[in-house]
């Protein structure tokens, strides 16, 4: 069962399109990771499903509804950034007990445990936190409203590296306790690579690939060799990436739609074949130009 | 002495708010809010209980009034009618309304009085002299009416009139003027939009009083004033 | 899978007692402004003197229609600041609709209202017997203290329509800017045009009518209806120009 779809959805913003023409779905139960460039659209995409935008065209259904004004979405789904404000008045303590009177499904112990461990003050006040607290903070408010929809976007903001891994094994952990459809933000896939099933990659407000973690990994291929040789191999191949090995050498990532008697050939021919790996794939996928930075010093000096 | 207490609260909790916005404006620059937590609700309490405090007690605070006041009293007829008795010598018939607050006696042989005042340009009181045959000594009485407030102010409180006989001259020293301060109620806006009432008309300018010294004397005794033109007037 | 299901009363509910809680600061706000006035109403609303030859009155008025006019004051700003962007956001982080965070507030706005209207009301005891101690020679208490009292209680619930209404008035201001910021610019500009346009010959001030339409109707029962209908009109228009309103930009 689909729990989010997005039908030729478009968000403009001054004349911007912030979501160009999106189109994909989201089944039940899956933790999918939202790929993407810083303004490729994933916050967005995400404040839209949780029905904080309402989407300039298209059709988008949360749980079969229109989650712009829709209670059932605002019930079910929880939004979970580091922008997330509280009032002042309130200290951590009472921020949990008023979340916990919202949601249903919200898990006390949990949310204790995990306070807890992450060493934080039931007294201290939520903008008094630093920053990798105050993420770490929301995050525990996402994991223990138990949501049937929880959204994180780029929930590891300002965390250090022990935390950010304590806080992904949680989120994996809660996961398998209770599973629920879950979708993260992020621009860095490798840190989230492991927890995730799905990846909807997003580029300029496009979906450009939304696919299994496991099919990631057969994606593309890496091609390196002499570029005689290889310009020939790439005719009518998608390039994914394209970058200069020193002066006749090159290295290449094609989508992998190769025949295995293909790939034999180029072994033979000099060809070195190897794996790419789902972040450097995704790296790829979502920068603008095909030799990335590359191909800024290439095109200014004539290198 | 409750009411003292009741009255006390009110005051030191002014000045503690005063403080408490001077501390929370200091601390304000480090960021957070001030007001919260148990401080908060300590606050809000005791207002609350304040307000309360001083709505119970409120019933209780000595009562003062104006009392009655009779439709047809209006500055004009009080102090005609004042006057019309004063004239007609009932004076002392209206006890209700009107106090003798001295009366002076003096034995008199001569024939001429002169009546005589330090400052005359500063007497506004005046005269009223009466010859009467019945009469053998000069009496001199303040009469003294106090209109809207004769319900709030003691007689003893009103200053007097000072008459010496020197000879013979009689010296009549003006009283001093009573100052009181009144503090009054306004009904507030939202209970006088209703009531249909213009309060001001209600108790604009009502009847103060009226006051004058009145002498008898002996119907031959010939009484000269010394004082300003006016202020002597003889009754019948 | 199963789904919560709540009914927007239910969450109004929650949202309004979260409120209640999370905004519990702005009534020490109120004791702040309502203390200040009441020390600015020991100047006396209006005075008379007079005399005659032997006394010489003064008679100073005091009322606590300065308290009652701040929290008019405080009601409005205290609207105006539901409506910012923060507030808003604040509202989204729990579950809510823009229909829901706008009747909590509206929830919030009354209560807060009858709070305002009845502190600002009983501090006229509070006055009267500050002023019995520290005040003139003679203090006059009303005729009939019981009458008086119960006419203060049911005056009460005038300042709560007054109250009301202002806060309202100020929930439609704040979110006519949020809609658009150049509100901002212009309804003060409106307000000032107002203020000094026509009058002496020509027609009566547009704003005059206005307050005269609530504070000049002497009839209870007028009043109560032109107020909360007015309340509730502004309420509906708040909630139906900020249904689309997108929040946590």
């Amino acid at each position: 069962m689909n729990i989010i779809t997005f039908n030729h959805v478009t968000k403009e913003y001054k004349n911007k399109k912030a979501i160009d023409n999106l189109s994909f779905s989201i089944e039940e139960n899956k933790i999918t990771g939202i790929i993407g460039r810083n303004g490729a659209g994933k916050t967005t995409l995400l404040k839209i499903i949780a029905g904080f935008f309402e989407q300039s065209q298209g059709e988008v259904k949360v749980f079969d509804e229109t989650p712009f004004n829709s209670i059932t979405v605002s019930a079910n789904c929880i939004f979970i950034d580091d922008q997330l404000s509280f009032p002042s008045t309130l200290n951590l303590g009472e921020i949990l007990d008023a979340t916990g009177k919202f949601y249903e499904n919200w898990d006390t112990k949990l949310a204790n445990g995990l306070f807890d461990y992450f060493n934080l003050d039931r007294h201290q006040s939520h903008e008094h936190l630093s920053k990798g607290m105050k993420s770490t903070f929301n995050v525990i408010i996402g994991l223990a409203s138990r949501c049937p929809l929880t959204l994180f976007d780029e929930p590891t903001t300002g965390m250090d590296a022990a935390v950010r891994k304590d806080v992904y094994r949680a989120l994996l952990k809660d996961y398998i306790t209770k599973p629920r459809t879950i979708l993260i933000s992020s621009h860095h896939l490798q840190e989230i690579e492991d927890l995730l099933e799905d990846i909807l990659l997003i580029k300029d407000g496009k979906a450009h690939l939304h696919l299994p973690v496991s099919d990631m990994k057969e994606y593309a291929i890496g091609i390196k060799g002499k570029a005689s040789v290889l310009e020939k191999w790439l005719e009518n191949r998608d390039i994914l990436h394209k970058s200069n090995l020193g002066t006749d050498s090159l290295y290449v990532v094609v989508r992998n739609n190769f025949s295995t008697t293909e790939l034999e050939k180029a072994r033979v021919s000099g060809l070195i074949l190897s794996q790419v790996n789902s972040s450097e794939l995704s790296v790829y996928l979502t920068s603008k130009t095909k030799g990335g930075i590359d191909d800024v010093f290439s095109e200014t000096y004539n290198w | 002495m409750t009411t003292m207490i009741g009255a006390i609260i009110p005051l030191l909790l002014t000045l503690f708010i005063i403080y408490a916005f001077v501390e929370m404006r200091r601390k304000n620059n480090s960021k957070g809010t001030f007001w919260r937590g148990t401080r908060l609700k300590v606050l809000l309490g005791t207002y609350a209980t304040t307000l309360l405090i001083s709505m119970l007690f409120f019933p209780f605070l000595p009562y003062t009034s104006y009392g009655e006041i009779s439709e047809n009293e209006q500055l004009h007829n009080e102090s005609q009618r004042f006057f019309d008795a004063l004239y007609d010598g009932r004076l002392e018939e209206r006890r209700e309304e009107v106090i003798v607050r001295e009366r002076y006696q003096f034995d008199y042989q001569d024939d001429i009085l002169y009546l005589e005042t330090t400052n005359y340009t500063e007497f506004y009181d005046t005269v009223f002299v009466e010859q009467s045959e019945s009469q053998e000594t000069i009496e001199v009485i303040y009469y003294v009416e106090l209109g809207k407030y004769r319900q709030l102010i003691n007689t003893e409180d009103i200053p007097t009139l000072r008459a010496d006989l020197f000879g013979n001259r009689l010296h009549l020293e003006q009283p001093d003027l009573l100052t009181i301060n009144f503090f009054e109620y306004k009904k507030e806006f939202p209970l006088a939009q209703f009531s249909g009432e213009d309060w001001w008309d209600d108790r604009g300018y009502r009847y103060l009083g009226q006051s004058a010294i009145y002498i008898k004397v002996p119907e031959e005794l010939q009484v000269i004033s010394r004082m300003a033109d006016g202020h002597l007037q003889f009754v019948r | 899978m199963y789904l919560a299901k709540p009914t927007i009363g239910k969450v109004i509910k929650k949202q309004f007692i979260y409120k209640l809680k999370a905004n519990l600061e702005v009534y020490a706000t109120l004791v702040g402004v309502q203390l200040f006035a009441l020390l600015l109403s020991f100047n006396a609303v209006a005075g008379s003197g007079g005399g005659n030859n032997f006394i010489n009155i003064r008679t100073n008025y005091y009322s606590v229609d300065l308290v009652i006019i701040f929290t008019m004051f405080w009601a409005f700003i205290t609207a105006i600041i539901l409506t910012t962007k923060t507030s808003r956001n604040e509202d989204f982080n729990f579950v809510t609709t823009r229909m829901i965070s706008n009747l909590s507030n509206g929830c919030f706005l009354l209560t807060a209202s009858i709070v305002g209207g009845v502190t600002a009301m009983l501090t006229t005891f509070m006055q009267k017997i500050i002023l019995f101690f520290i005040g003139g020679d003679i203090f006059l208490l009303p005729e009939n203290v019981t009458s008086y009292m119960l006419e203060v209680f049911m005056g009460s619930g005038v300042a709560i329509l007054h109250v009301l209404l202002l806060s309202m008035l100020g929930y439609f201001i704040g979110t006519l800017v949020q809609l658009n910021k150049i509100f901002a610019v212009v309804l003060p500009i409106v307000f000032f045009g107002l203020l000094f346009t026509g009058g002496q010959n020509g027609p009566p001030l547009v704003l005059t009518q206005i307050f005269q339409f609530f504070f000049s109707e002497t009839s209870l029962v007028l009043f109560v209806l032109k107020a909360i209908l007015s309340a509730a009109l502004l309420l509906n228009l708040s909630i139906y120009l900020s249904n689309r309103l997108e929040v946590r930009l």
